[in-house]
C-alpha cells in the first residue's frame, strides 16, 4: 500500500461519537518558516493517542501549541465541546492540560517535594507552607503511583537525569489533568522505567483521562497507543488505530515516500582492513572512566553502549582533548598527545559531539564557515583564505554530503536539523580524520537523514577510517557496529561481537542482566 | 542595521545638517568630521574585536590618556626622543592588553570586570607617576604629522585609510578572522572544531589597547596638550561605532567597514548637534540612547530566533 493509500485511512475512519479533544486547523508561522499547516488532532477520553512526524514536521509546535506556550495564528482547540483559548501555560493548566516536556521545567535547587507540589502547598491554618506536610504528601504520591520513593528534602539539581524525568512526569499526574501531554519522555528513562510510564499512562487513560504520547521510537507507540496520527510538513497526513498501521507503514507516512532499506546492507567485514588506526591503552579519568584499552582498525565501526552516564562522555572527551586522562592513545601508530581538541584534530581524530546546537555548530554563522572552520588552514595561503579552494572545499562537501541549501551563505542555522548534522559532519570530514567519534550522531535526526548518516559512515569506512559510535538506540549499533563495547560505572562491562550483537543483548548488557560474560 | 544603512546614514545627516547652516557640508567641514572619526575609528577597531567575540574593553579611556601623558611627559618637547618613547608606550599597552587578554581568555574573568579593572590601575598609576599635574606640550614632529597633509588629505587620513584596508581584510578572509567570529557565535563548537579559543581570545585585548595607545599620542599631537579626561568620550563613542555599524553587541556578526561607518556617524551627529546648540549633555544622551537601541535590537533579534 502506498502512503496515499493509508491516507485514505484517516479519511475513512469518521468516528461515532465526536471526539473529546479536538484541535483543527491550527496554523503557526515563524517569520516565514510554515510550522503548522492547518494540522489537527482529534482525541478521546480514555485513549492513548499517538504522536509522529518527523523532525521538523510540526510536533514541537502542536505541543506548544497545546501548553500555551504558543498561540496559533489560525486554528481552534475544543476540550469536552468547550472551546479553549491557550494564550498562556496557564490557561492550559486551568484548562486542564498538562504537559512533560522534553526540556525539564523543574527549578533544580528547590528539593523533590517542593518541586513536585509547586503552587499546589499543602499550607498550615496560618496559611505558612508546611513542610512536613509537603514531604507526606511526597511520599504518598511515590506510593499511590508505584514509584520508589526519593528523598523530599533533595535539591533536584542532583538527581540524575531519568529521576528528573520521572518527577516530572509524576509532577504532572498529581495535577489530575484531564489531559496528559507526554514529549518525547522515554529518551532519558530506563527500560524498567519505560514499562512504568506505560502502565502509569495506561491507568491514567483508563480512569477517563486523554494521554498523547509523543515518541521517535516507533516501537513505544506501538506498544503502548490505541490510536495514532501522523503529521508531515505542518499537515495531517494519516490517523487510524495502531493495529492498522505496522511500522513500516508509519515510517512511510512520516516520509511521505518509501523508504527501501534502513541500514546498509554490505556485510560489515568487507571494510574491515587488518590495520590499527587508533589504540587506547588503560585509559582513565577517575573518577567516571577507568582502564579502558580500545583498539579500532580501519574501516572498522566500535559501536559503544551503556545506560546513561556510565563514561561514554568522559570516553569521548579524554578521546578528543576535552577531559585530562591518563594512559596512552595512538593514532596510526604516533603518540597522539591529546591535551586540546586542536591538538587531537592535529592527530586525526574527528568528533562529531552530543548536541549540535550548543557544542557542534556555529549556528548564526553561513553554512561555508561552518564546513571551512576547521580546514581554514588548508584553504589558505601566504595567510589569506584562497577563495577558491575554500568554494571547492565547501562545494565538494554540499555535494558529497547532499546538504540542500540554497546558498552556502545562508546561515546554518535556517536549515533542517538533519541538514544541519550534515554540515557538521562535513566539517569533521574535512579535516581527513583517521579515527572519527560520534556521539549519538543520529539523536534528534530524521529517519529519512538517519539513513542518510549510516550510508555516509558505512563510505567512510570503506575509505578506510575507523569509527567509535555511541548510541543510545541499541538497534542501531546492533546494525552498524563491527564490535559493540558495553561500558558500566566507567568500565567495558561486555564486549559483543557477531551474533551475539543483537538489540536484546546489547540493552541486557548495559541493563547488567544476561549476555554479560 | 546593516552597514550600507549607516552609511546612507551619515549621507542624510550631513544633508540634514547643510539644509540648516550650508556651510556644514563645506570641503573644511568634511575634512575635520573625518579626522575627528578617525580617532573613533583607530579605537573602534580592537574594540569590533572585542565585541564580535561577546567581549568589550572600557580600559579604552584611561589607556589613551595614560599613553598621551606618557609621550608628552617623556618627550617633554624632544623631537628625537618621540620614536623610541611611542615604541615604549606602544609596548606597555600590550602588556595591559595581554593582562586583559589573559585575564577573560584564560581566568575566564568577565571582560566587563576585567578591563574595567585594568582602566582602573591604569588610571592610577598614571595619577600617581603625574601627581595630578600635567604641564607639557607635543614634541613639534609629531604635531607636524598631525596636522600635515600629503596629496591635499590630512595624513591621519592616511593612516586611517591603511588601518581600515588591514581591517577589513584582516576579518574577512584570514583564518584569524572566521575564527573570531566562530568564536562570537559559539565559543564550545569554535573549540570542539580545533579553534584555539583561548589565544585567540587575547589577540582583540591587545589590538584594542595598543589601537588605544596609538590614538592617544595622535590626539595628543591634534589637541597640542594631554590632559586628564582627553580618553573619557572614546569608550562609549568606540562601543557606539561599533553598535551602530550594524555588529551584534553580544558578538558573531560585525564587521570593521562598519564601525567605521558608525565613527562617521557619530561624528557627524555630534557636529549637527553642535549646529543645532545642544550641548555635550545631549551629545552624551545620544551615544547613550544609539546604544542601548543597538543593543535592544541585538536582543530582540536573538530572541526572535
Amino acid at each position: 500500500m502506498d502512503a496515499a493509500g493509508y491516507a485514505s485511512v484517516a479519511g475513512g475512519a469518521s468516528e461515532e461519537r465526536s471526539a473529546d479533544l479536538v484541535l483543527s486547523g491550527l496554523r503557526k508561522t515563524y517569520g516565514g518558516v510554515v510550522a503548522l499547516d492547518g494540522a489537527s488532532l482529534a482525541c478521546f477520553r480514555g485513549e492513548t493517542h499517538g504522536f509522529v512526524g518527523e523532525n521538523g514536521a510540526g510536533k514541537s509546535t502542536l505541543v506548544r501549541v497545546l501548553s500555551g506556550a504558543v498561540e496559533p495564528d489560525a486554528g481552534t482547540i475544543t476540550l469536552e465541546g468547550q472551546a479553549l483559548r491557550l494564550s498562556s501555560p496557564a490557561d492550559a493548566r486551568a484548562a486542564g492540560i498538562a504537559t512533560v516536556f522534553q526540556e525539564f521545567s523543574l527549578i533544580p535547587h528547590l528539593g523533590v517535594a517542593q518541586n513536585l507540589f509547586y503552587g499546589l502547598e499543602p499550607r498550615t491554618k496560618l496559611g505558612r507552607i508546611s513542610t512536613r506536610g509537603l514531604e507526606r504528601a511526597a511520599a504518598d504520591a511515590f506510593a499511590a503511583h508505584d514509584l520508589r520513593p526519593l528523598d523530599p528534602g533533595r535539591p533536584v539539581g542532583e538527581l540524575r537525569l531519568a529521576e528528573r524525568q520521572l518527577l516530572e512526569i509524576l509532577k504532572a499526574l498529581l495535577r489530575e489533568p484531564r489531559v496528559l501531554v507526554l514529549d518525547e519522555p522515554t529518551s532519558a528513562l530506563l527500560p524498567e522505567q519505560v514499562e512504568w510510564l506505560f502502565q502509569t499512562v495506561r491507568r491514567y487513560a483508563d480512569g477517563g483521562g486523554i494521554a498523547v504520547f509523543i515518541s521517535h521510537r516507533l516501537a513505544e507507540i506501538q506498544t503502548l497507543c490505541d490510536r495514532v496520527t501522523v503529521l508531515r510538513n505542518g499537515a495531517n497526513v494519516g490517523s487510524a488505530p495502531v493495529a492498522d498501521l505496522p511500522e513500516s507503514a508509519l515510517v512511510e507516512l512520516m516520509l511521505g515516500r518509501k523508504l527501501e532499506r534502513f541500514f546498509p546492507t554490505s556485510l560489515p567485514h568487507e571494510r574491515v582492513r587488518d590495520e590499527t588506526i587508533c589504540e587506547a591503552r588503560g585509559l582513565s579519568a577517575p573518577p567516571d572512566l577507568h582502564e579502558i584499552d580500545l583498539d579500532v582498525r580501519a574501516g572498522e565501526i566500535v559501536g559503544i553502549a551503556g545506560l546513561e552516564g556510565q563514561g561514554q562522555g568522559t570516553l569521548f572527551k579524554a578521546l578528543f582533548g576535552m577531559r585530562p586522562a591518563n594512559g596512552s592513545v595512538t593514532v596510526r601508530g604516533r603518540v597522539a598527545h591529546l591535551a586540546t581538541p586542536r591538538r587531537a584534530l592535529k592527530s586525526g581524530i574527528g568528533l562529531v559531539p552530543e548536541d549540535r546546537a550548543s557544542q557542534g555548530l556555529c549556528l548564526t554563522l553561513s553554512v561555508r564557515d561552518n564546513i571551512a572552520l576547521s580546514s581554514l588552514r588548508t584553504v589558505s595561503r601566504l595567510g589569506l583564505i584562497d577563495r577558491r579552494r575554500h568554494r571547492e572545499l565547501v562545494d565538494r562537501a554540499v555535494e558529497q554530503f547532499s546538504i540542500r541549501l540554497g546558498s552556502p551563505q545562508q546561515p546554518v542555522s535556517s536549515l533542517s536539523g538533519g541538514n544541519q548534522q550534515k554540515v557538521l559532519l562535513a566539517r569533521v570530514l574535512a579535516t581527513s580524520p583517521s579515527l572519527l567519534l560520534l556521539y549519538d550522531a543520529t539523536r534528534g535526526v530524521d529517519v529519512g537523514t538517519k539513513t542518510e548518516i549510516y550510508d555516509l559512515m558505512h563510505e567512510i569506512c570503506c575509505g578506510g577510517v575507523g569509527i567509535v559510535f555511541y548510541s543510545t538506540d541499541a538497534s542501531e549499533l546492533a546494525n552498524m557496529a563491527d564490535r559493540v563495547l558495553v561500558l558500566h560505572d566507567g568500565r567495558i562491562r561486555a564486549q559483543l561481537e557477531a551474533e551475539e550483537m543483537t538489540e536484546a543483548n546489547i540493552v541486557a548488557a548495559a541493563v547488567g542482566g544476561r549476555g554479560t560474560p | 542595521m546593516s552597514v550600507l544603512t549607516a552609511y546612507v546614514v551619515v549621507v542624510g545627516l550631513v544633508v540634514a545638517g547643510t539644509l540648516y547652516t550650508p556651510g556644514f557640508s563645506g570641503i573644511g567641514q568634511l575634512r575635520t568630521y573625518a579626522v575627528q572619526a578617525s580617532f573613533i575609528g583607530l579605537v573602534g577597531l580592537g574594540q569590533t574585536l572585542c565585541i564580535l567575540t561577546g567581549g568589550i574593553d572600557l580600559s579604552v579611556p584611561a589607556v589613551i590618556t595614560g599613553s598621551a601623558v606618557m609621550t608628552s611627559i617623556l618627550c617633554h618637547g624632544d623631537s628625537a626622543r618621540l620614536a623610541p618613547v611611542i615604541v615604549l608606550v606602544v609596548c606597555l599597552a600590550a602588556v595591559a592588553g595581554v593582562v586583559n587578554g589573559i585575564g577573560v581568555a584564560y581566568a575566564n574573568v568577565p571582560p566587563i570586570i576585567m578591563t574595567l579593572g585594568m582602566g582602573g590601575v591604569v588610571q592610577g598609576l598614571m595619577l600617581v607617576y603625574t601627581k595630578g599635574g600635567i604641564s607639557s606640550f607635543p614634541p613639534p614632529a609629531l604635531a607636524r604629522f598631525v596636522v600635515g597633509r600629503t596629496l591635499g588629505v590630512p595624513h591621519l587620513l592616511w593612516f586611517w585609510a591603511a588601518i581600515i584596508a588591514t581591517g577589513a581584510v584582516l576579518l574577512a578572509v584570514t583564518p584569524f578572522g572566521r575564527r573570531l567570529y566562530a568564536i562570537g557565535a559559539n565559543r564550545e563548537a569554535a573549540l570542539i572544531a580545533g579553534v584555539d579559543v583561548r589565544r585567540m581570545l587575547v589577540a582583540p585585548y591587545v589590538v584594542s589597547a595598543v589601537g588605544a595607545a596609538v590614538t592617544g599620542v595622535l590626539l595628543m599631537g591634534y589637541n597640542g596638550q594631554a590632559y586628564l579626561t582627553m580618553g573619557d568620550p572614546y569608550l562609549f563613542a568606540s562601543a557606539a561605532a561599533v553598535a551602530v555599524g550594524g555588529a551584534s553587541i553580544l558578538g558573531g556578526s560585525g564587521n570593521y567597514v562598519g564601525t567605521v561607518a558608525g565613527a562617521l556617524v557619530l561624528t557627524v551627529l555630534s557636529a549637527l548637534l553642535i549646529v543645532f546648540s545642544l550641548g555635550a549633555g545631549w551629545l552624551l544622551i545620544t551615544y547613550g540612547a544609539v546604544l542601548l537601541t543597538a543593543a535592544l535590537l541585538a536582543s530582540v533579534r536573538v530572541q526572535r530566533r
